[in-house]
C-alpha cells in the first residue's frame, strides 16, 4: 500500500477519480438548482455567483447538470466497462484454455469486431438499439470486448501450459473450475491494468455518442449530452461546452494515469506471467 | 498383431503372464500399460515419436523405478496414465488398465475420478507446479474437497496433518503462505502433501528431486522412502539416477526412445545387466566401478524422435550391434525369473558390478 502511494501517476489519477466519485454521489448536496427545471429568460448567463458555471441554452445551471451528468456518464462508463470485462474475459478464457476450433471462432468473431472503428461500431448498434440508458452501456461496452478478451487470451494462453494447470487437472478438477479457480485469479491482475484504460474510453465513447445525438434522452444529463446542447453556442456562451469538456478530458486523464500507474506497479507481481 | 503375441511369449514360448503373476505371488497388477504409443505430429507431415510400444505392469505395493535419459519418453508414458497428454495434437495408441478397467476407455468424469484420488502425480518442476495466485493450504484442500465429501473445516484441519506427515517445518505458520514465500524443497514437500492428500493406489513421482540441490535432493528422498515404508501405495519414481532407484525401487524399467529395453528386480540390474545400453548406464555411475574400468561407455546421443532408427533403437551407438540388430527389432522377453531384456545378444557384454 505505501509503495502504491510513492507512484505519482495513481495518486494523481486517483484523486482525479475520487473526487469525480464524491462529486456524483454527492450531487444533490452539491447544488441547490434541479438539473431539469427550465428557466428560459435566464439563458446563457455567464459564469457568476449565483451560477458559478453559468446556464445553458433553457437557463439551467451548468455546474449543476455537471454534477448530475457525472452520475450518467459514470454510471454508463462503469456498466459498460463491466459488460465487456464479463464477455470479454469469459470468451477470452474459454479461447486460450480450449483452443483449436474454439479458439479460432471466437478469434475471429473478435478480429471481425475490432475491424470497425470503435465508434462507428457503437454508431450502428446505436442506430439499431435506439437510445435508452440501458442501450447506452450496451453499444459503449460492445466496442471494448476485444480489448479484454485479447489481453484474457493472452494471460490464459501464457499459463495455460504451466505445470499448476497440469497439476491441477492432476488432482481431478474439472475444465470449468480450472478456468474459474485457477486461470481467472490469474487473469484478474492483468484486466485490473486494462480496466482504467477502458473506462476513460467509455467516458469519452460516452461524451463523443452523446455529441452526435445518440446519447442518453433528454432531459437526463449526460457529460456528452451537455457538450452536445452547447455546441452550436460554442462562441457566444463558451462555458456550457468549456465546462463539460474540462470535466471529460480530466477525468479521461485520470483513468489513463491510473491505469498506466497501475501497470507499472503491479509488473513486478505479474512477473510470473512473464516467460 | 504379430508383436503383440511376441511379446506376451518368453523365450521358452510360454505366456509371460503367467510369469508375471508368478514373480509377483500371484497378484494381479493394479496397471497394466500395452503397446502404448504416442506421437506428436509436427509441421512438414513428420512425427516426434515419443512412446514407441510400451508394455509395463505394475503391482500393488511395489516401487518401481523408471530410468532413462532426457527425452526418451518417461514424462510422456505416465502423464498418458492419468491422461494428461492432449489428444489431438497427440495421437495416442494402446491400452493402460488400472484395477481391470481400460483408462483409454474411461469418459472424462470418470477419470476426474482417478486422478488425484486414485493416481496422483509429482511432477518435474517444483517451482512452477503450484498456483502462485492460491494460498498452498487451499490448493492441498482443494484435492479433499474435489474427492472427499468433507467440510472446509475438515479439509483445513487434514492438510495441517498431512503438512506435518511431510515434515513442513512450521506448518501452521507455512499453510497460508503463497508458493513464492516457499523455497524448492518446501515447495515439492507441498506437492508431495498434495499427492497424498487422497491416499492414492498410485503415486507417480516424475523426477520429484531433479531440480533441487543435493542436500535438499536427499531429504525429499528420505521423506518418500519413509512414506513408502508406511503406506500401501504403489511409487512409480522416475529418475535418470540410478542412485535414487537403487534406495527406493525394487524393480527397474531402463526406457529408451520410448521402449522398454530391460526390467529386473533392482539388485539384479546391478549385479546382471543384460543390456548393452543398461551395462553403459551403470558404468556411467561413478560410484560404482565395473570389473573392467570404464569397461563400457555409451557414445553418441539418444537418436531423433523424428526420424528413428530402424531396428534395435540402441544400434546406432551400440558397440556389438550386428546386421541382425539393424534390420530386427529385439522384442523384450523373459531372459530369467523377474528378468526381461529387449536385445538379440543379451548378456554378451557384461557389466558385473563390484562395489
Ligand atoms: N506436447 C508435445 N509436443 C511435441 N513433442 C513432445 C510433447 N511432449 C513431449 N514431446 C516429446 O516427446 C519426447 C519425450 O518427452 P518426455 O518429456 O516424455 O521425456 P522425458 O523422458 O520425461 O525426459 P526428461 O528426463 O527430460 O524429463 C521428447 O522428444 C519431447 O520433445
Ligand atoms: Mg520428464
Amino acid at each position: 500500500m505505501k509503495s502504491m502511494l510513492s507512484n505519482k501517476f495513481i495518486v494523481i489519477g486517483g484523486t482525479i477519480i475520487v473526487l469525480m466519485l464524491l462529486i456524483a454521489i454527492f450531487a444533490p448536496l452539491l447544488t441547490p438548482y434541479e438539473y431539469g427545471t427550465v428557466n428560459l429568460p435566464n439563458k446563457h448567463q455567464p459564469p457568476s455567483s449565483e451560477h458559478v458555471m453559468g446556464t445553458d441554452l433553457y437557463g439551467r445551471d451548468v455546474w449543476c447538470r455537471i454534477v448530475y451528468g457525472a452520475r450518467i456518464s459514470l454510471y454508463v462508463s462503469f456498466s459498460a466497462v463491466a459488460i465487456a470485462i464479463i464477455f470479454g474475459s469469459f470468451f477470452g478464457i474459454i479461447a486460450g484454455y480450449l483452443k483449436g476450433v474454439v479458439d479460432i471462432v471466437f478469434s475471429r468473431v473478435i478480429d471481425i469486431m475490432m475491424a470497425f472503428p470503435p465508434l462507428l461500431l457503437s454508431l450502428i448498434l446505436g442506430a439499431c438499439l435506439g437510445t435508452s440508458l440501458q442501450n447506452m452501456t450496451i453499444y459503449i461496452g460492445v466496442p471494448l470486448i476485444p480489448m479484454f478478451f485479447r489481453v484474457s487470451r493472452g494471460v490464459t494462453l501464457n499459463i495455460g501450459e504451466r505445470t499448476y494447470i497440469m497439476a491441477a487437472k492432476s488432482i481431478g478438477s474439472s475444465r470449468l473450475r480450472i478456468m474459474m479457480k485457477h486461470i481467472l485469479p490469474n487473469v484478474l491482475p492483468q484486466i485490473f491494468v486494462v480496466l482504467s484504460l477502458g473506462m476513460g474510453g467509455a467516458i469519452l465513447a460516452e461524451a463523443a455518442l452523446g455529441f452526435l445525438g445518440l446519447g442518453v434522452p433528454q432531459p437526463t444529463p449526460s457529460w456528452g449530452l451537455i457538450v452536445n446542447e452547447g455546441k452550436l453556442y460554442m462562441f457566444s456562451a463558451p462555458w456550457t461546452t468549456g465546462f463539460s469538456g474540462a470535466f471529460i478530458a480530466l477525468t479521461v486523464l485520470g483513468f489513463n494515469l491510473l491505469g498506466d500507474g497501475l501497470r507499472d506497479f503491479l509488473d513486478p507481481k505479474l512477473k510470473h506471467l512473464e516467460s | 498383431m504379430k508383436s503383440q503375441k511376441d511379446c506376451n511369449q518368453d523365450y521358452n514360448g510360454r505366456p509371460m503372464t503367467e510369469h508375471k503373476l508368478a514373480a509377483a505371488g500371484k497378484r494381479a497388477p493394479l496397471l497394466e500399460i500395452r503397446d502404448l504409443r504416442i506421437r506428436f505430429p509436427i509441421r512438414g507431415g513428420a512425427s516426434v515419436h515419443a512412446v514407441n510400444g510400451i508394455d509395463l505392469d505394475l503391482y500393488p505395493g511395489e516401487s518401481l523405478g523408471v530410468v532413462g535419459e532426457s527425452g526418451c519418453g518417461k514424462s510422456v508414458t505416465f502423464s498418458s496414465v492419468m491422461r494428461l497428454v492432449a489428444s489431438p495434437p497427440a495421437i495416442i495408441e494402446g491400452d493402460i488398465f488400472f484395477e481391470g478397467r481400460n483408462i483409454m476407455e474411461m469418459t472424462t468424469r470418470e477419470m476426474r475420478k482417478i486422478r488425484g484420488k486414485k493416481i496422483t502425480m509429482i511432477f518435474q518442476e517444483p517451482m512452477t507446479s503450484l498456483n502462485p495466485v492460491m494460498k498452498i493450504g487451499y490448493q492441498i484442500m482443494e484435492t479433499l474437497l474435489l474427492h472427499e465429501k468433507i467440510s472446509k473445516k475438515a479439509a483445513a484441519e487434514r492438510a495441517l496433518e498431512l503438512f506435518k506427515l511431510v515434515e513442513i517445518p512450521d506448518a501452521e505458520g507455512r499453510l497460508w503462505c503463497y508458493p513464492h514465500q516457499l523455497s524448492g524443497g518446501l515447495r515439492q514437500r507441498v506437492m508431495i502433501a498434495m499427492a497424498l492428500a487422497c491416499s492414492p493406489k498410485i503415486l507417480l513421482a516424475d523426477e520429484p528431486t531433479t531440480a533441487l540441490d543435493v542436500t535438499i535432493q536427499a531429504q525429499v528422498l528420505d521423506l518418500l522412502k519413509r512414506l513408502q515404508r508406511e503406506t500401501s501405495m504403489s511409487i512409480v519414481m522416475i529418475t535418470h539416477d540410478l542412485g535414487v532407484i537403487a534406495e527406493l525401487s525394487k524393480r527397474v524399467a531402463v526406457f529408451y526412445a520410448g521402449r522398454v529395453l530391460e526390467e529386473a528386480l533392482t539388485p539384479e540390474i546391478f549385479r546382471n545387466p543384460l543390456h548393452p545400453y543398461t551395462v553403459g548406464l551403470l558404468s556411467c555411475i561413478p560410484k560404482i566401478r565395473t570389473e573392467q574400468e570404464r569397461l563400457y561407455v555409451i557414445e553418441g546421443n539418444i537418436p531423433d524422435p523424428t526420424n528413428l532408427p530402424t531396428g534395435c533403437p540402441f544400434h546406432p551407438r551400440c558397440k556389438i550391434a550386428t546386421e541382425k540388430c539393424r534390420r530386427e527389432e529385439p522384442l523384450k522377453r523373459r531372459y530369467s525369473e523377474n528378468h526381461y531384456v529387449a536385445c538379440h545378444y543379451p548378456g554378451k557384454i557384461t557389466g558385473k558390478i563390484t562395489v
